[in-house]
């Protein structure tokens, strides 16, 4: 008797002579085929989801997705990304989710402000700091899709973007 | 709610007075563009790079705050004979 477990998520059982017996079935491995529980390809080879219990993982990104039949859904983050220098007064859309850091380079005061929301610009200060005579810097977070940017009165100043993932 | 649409990817953005308040590097499509503000597009990053968002002039509170940090530091020059370097170690 074999075990199959199909995209569907379903245990069919089939009836084969044991695999311990003279014309036995030969194990079957279903890893990588499309239908299989679990495949593994970039992000941008995912298939469409529709099969309940299917799972994806991406091997460009290392997001773990599971199929709900209607949409695939990331159940495991991803390792964060690269480093990304950013500019300051800009408005950015968050393509994964992700970490925003700034810090000031000078001596000089004013405020820093960090912002983010789901329109452009964003409006919405998630993060403030006054600063005098000192250095110092602001870490905030974004969700995926939103818009983000980092104000500052001078332009002498570090924004660095970090992603989730891709 | 508006829309904005991006075709080039860079532009800047302009409040209902007109100031620029921020640049935008955006990928190419709609956005929801929030209330009051209007999107203007650029060519290229290099042609972004030319624009100066407007900085708004300090607060009343921010002028006050302003004014006693330098009020301190003065009395503490003249007063306790602090350095410039004596000060800033404070990051005051």
């Amino acid at each position: 008797m074999a075990v199959f477990i199909l995209g569907g998520g379903k245990v069919t059982l089939a009836l084969h002579g044991s695999t311990h017996q003279v014309g036995g079935s030969d194990v079957l491995d279903l890893r990588g085929l499309q239908g299989g529980w679990l495949t593994a390809d970039v992000i941008g080879n995912r298939p469409a989801a529709s099969k309940r219990d299917r799972y994806f993982y991406a091997t460009d990104s290392g997001a773990l997705y599971w199929d709900n039949g209607f949409t695939w859904v990331m159940i495991a983050a991803a390792a964060l990304g690269d480093w990304v220098l950013k500019l300051v007064d800009t408005v950015y859309q968050a393509a994964t989710d992700g970490v925003v850091m700034a810090n000031n380079n000078s001596l000089l005061g004013g405020s820093l402000l960090g912002l983010t929301d789901s329109s452009t610009p964003p409006t919405v200060v998630r993060r403030q700091w006054s600063i005098s005579n000192a250095y110092g810097g602001i870490t905030f977070t974004v969700k995926k899709n939103d818009y983000w940017k980092v104000t500052y009165p001078y332009p002498m100043l570090s924004v660095w973007w970090i992603p989730s993932g891709l | 709610m508006q829309t904005m649409t991006v075709v080039t990817g860079f532009g800047y953005l302009t409040d209902a007075e007109g100031h620029i308040v921020s640049k935008y590097e955006l990928p190419v499509g709609d956005h929801p563009l929030s209330d009051g503000y209007s999107a203007v597009e650029v060519e290229s990053l290099a042609a972004l790079d030319l624009i100066e968002v407007w900085v708004p002039p300090p607060t009343p509170e921010e002028i006050k705050r302003e004014q006693d940090r330098a009020s301190a530091i003065d009395k503490l020059k003249l007063y306790l004979q602090f350095t410039d370097d004596e000060v800033k170690a404070l990051g005051i």
